[in-house]
């Protein structure tokens, strides 16, 4: 079954007087357990439609539904909680809040949701040991690496158990060490946790990592390749 | 969470928490210094004012707030005196009159006002017995006696023992009496020190052709709080009264005196007004500072499911903290900024460059400020409201954000 499912995505920009036509028509079909690259030159429309995708776009035509949900059809705090309940983000440049901790950081969308206090340590104790940060508990953001802090985002984006993560350039801020490492870790996520992954990206690594990738050129699909 | 997280923020630049919080602490605390003087000084003004002239509770007719005659007053004074004195055990009670007409010695003329009072009676009622700069106060059986105000001594030219001649007319009727000048005074106010004199209230009877008759019998209580019960127990003492008498409270005896505190009582909630502005003017600017230099954040916030009210609601908040840290240290300063004043008084006169007088009283020279808790606690809660008020706006920002536009801001 899809856990997205994209049809008809048109998005335009004004910029001045001239509209700018970032996608054009996109259909896509997100399945999951997917470990799925978006790839494509700068300009070429990943992602504004993997913003699309996450609610924090609207489209100007088209449709986009998570988990048969059809995001159009949502208000600003309707589309708020879908996200909290069924998307993890992964940022380019890791949005930590820097006034908590690694612990916190991961654990902010557990007290959104409301999870029960001894559950919310649980799980938030085990992602953080998924993703190699035992022992970083108490660390704020400023007191951690750029992979760290990459770690603690894919961390956040886990903890709450969601229906997919969206990750936008997440390895685009690390070095190629780091860049690996963080790819193993998500794949492993996928492989053994079941996390469905979209990321929209330019790494050679990510596409090389990716089980399903997408080729965006001007605004269209150009290639859709399941490995 | 929420909570939390908006104490945290505030931690995050201290220095400007810390200069947001002093400047709002500073303007609270000056309303502190303020009202307590207020206070004090309204205390004073109504502790003069009844001390010298209508008492707490008075019995007098009722034209003689607006009309004041020399001949207008109470007949039978003395009963009235003694069943208030029976109804109201605590309290002091005295007989005054006020005559004017004209006082005259050897080297002059003046037109005076001379006040008849109870001799024994007066210095536990007034502090003007004490303002004696020269002889000595009157006794009740010294029917040619009079205290006459230093200026008004000077004028007339006499000294202690001198004799002068007051001449008046009242009902038709002229007056003269011989006295002679036991003391002088001086309260420090050039209308009082130079056109008052007191005499006898025997005196003053005989100076307008009357016995047994005082314009006011004036209630003096040990405390000003019990003056509505002291009218209700004198209005039931004293019966059916006279044709035209009345049993008035200070509030309504003193009129102008109770005006004239409302109007700078007025200004002042103006004054704080205004402040307040100025306060919540630097409070919308710091918060839409600290709101601007997170609109990234915020996006961050709504991407991972924070709805925008729940942002706004954090940022209401930190104005809360604010509010209430500065609340909490305004109220402090202020009392600590007044303390000294509380305890040793300020020397208004020092100040003024001679005595302060307000709607023809003459206030004690110290005034010490005094605690008005109930508007202490008005001020604190207005401080914050003021403050999250100001955050309002910026909060609005918040709300009205989109979580795209908020990611990319810079």
């Amino acid at each position: 079954m899809s856990i997205v499912s994209v049809r008809g995505l048109t998005r335009d920009y004004v910029q001045g007087s001239i509209v700018v036509r970032a996608v054009r028509g996109v259909d896509l079909d997100i399945k999951d357990g997917e470990f799925t690259a978006i790839i494509g030159p700068s300009g070429s429309g990943k992602t504004t439609t993997l913003n699309c995708i996450g609610g924090l776009d609207s489209p100007t035509s088209g449709t986009v539904s998570v988990d048969g949900t059809d995001l159009g059809s949502l208000s600003a705090g309707a589309l708020s909680d879908l996200r909290l309940a069924r998307i993890g983000f992964v940022f380019q440049s890791y949005n930590l809040i820097p006034v908590l901790t690694a612990y916190e950081n991961a654990e902010f969308v557990l007290r959104l949701q409301g999870v029960a206090a001894k559950e919310r340590r649980r799980r938030v104790m085990q992602t953080l040991e998924n993703v190699g940060l035992k022992g970083m508990e108490d660390r704020r953001p400023s007191e951690l690496s750029g992979g760290q802090q990459q770690r603690v985002a894919v961390a956040r984006a886990i903890a709450g158990r969601p229906a997919l993560v969206l990750a936008d350039e997440p390895t685009a801020n690390l070095d190629s060490t780091t860049s690996d490492s963080l790819i193993a870790l998500m794949r492993d996520l996928n492989d053994n946790h079941g996390v469905t992954f979209v990321f929209s990206t330019h790494d050679e690594r990510v596409i090389r990592a990716a089980k399903r990738v997408v080729r965006m050129v001007d605004g269209e699909i150009e290639s859709d390749i399941t490995k | 969470m929420l909570l939390s997280l908006a104490i945290r923020n505030l931690r995050r630049n201290v220095r400007r928490t810390l200069l947001t919080v002093t400047a709002i602490a500073l303007g609270l605390a000056m309303m502190v210094f303020v009202t307590s003087m207020q206070k004090g000084t309204y205390g004073s003004m109504i502790k003069s004012g009844v001390a010298s002239t209508t008492g707490h509770v008075v019995v007098e007719q009722a034209t003689y707030v607006d009309n004041p005659q020399a001949t207008e007053g109470v007949s039978g004074a003395q009963a009235i005196a003694d069943a208030l004195g029976a109804a109201i055990p605590d309290a002091t009670i005295a007989q005054r009159s006020l005559v004017d007409g004209l006082l005259s010695s050897a080297n002059g003329a003046v037109g005076v006002q001379l006040r008849g009072v109870q001799p024994s009676v007066e210095p536990l009622v007034d502090t003007l017995p004490d303002k004696l700069v020269s002889g000595e106060w009157l006794q009740d059986d010294d029917s040619r006696g009079v205290i006459l105000g230093e200026l008004l001594a000077e004028s007339l030219d006499v000294d202690i023992g001198d004799r002068v001649v007051y001449q008046g007319n009242h009902n038709g009727e002229d007056y003269s009496e011989l006295l002679r000048v036991r003391g002088t005074f001086k309260t420090g106010s050039a209308d009082i020190d130079g056109f008052m004199g007191v005499v006898p209230l025997q005196t003053a009877q005989k100076l307008v052709g009357m016995s047994d008759f005082a314009n006011q019998v004036t209630v003096h209580l040990p405390d000003v709080a019990g003056t509505e019960a002291a009218t209700i127990a004198a209005r039931t003492a004293l019966g059916t009264l006279p044709e035209g008498v009345v049993v008035l409270p200070w509030q309504e005896s003193m009129p102008n005196i109770v005006a004239s505190i409302e109007a700078d009582r007025a200004g002042g909630v103006l004054m704080m007004v205004f402040l307040g502005l100025i306060v919540a003017m630097g409070i919308v600017n710091t918060v839409l500072m600290s709101v601007m230099e997170r609109v990234r954040e915020f996006g961050v916030l709504m991407a991972i499911g924070v709805r925008n009210r729940r942002i706004a609601a954090m940022v209401l908040l930190e104005a809360g903290v604010l509010g209430l840290l500065a609340a909490l240290l305004g109220l402090v300063g202020g009392l600590l900024l007044a303390a000294p004043f509380i305890v040793n008084g300020l020397d208004m006169a020092a100040l003024a460059g001679g005595s302060m007088e307000m709607e023809g009283v003459v206030l004690d020279s110290i005034i010490f400020f005094s605690i008005d808790t109930p508007r202490l606690i008005v001020l604190a809660i207005v401080t914050v409201v003021v403050t999250v008020s100001a955050a309002l706006y910026p909060a609005w920002t918040v709300i009205k954000l989109k979580p795209l536009e908020a990611l990319n801001s810079v």
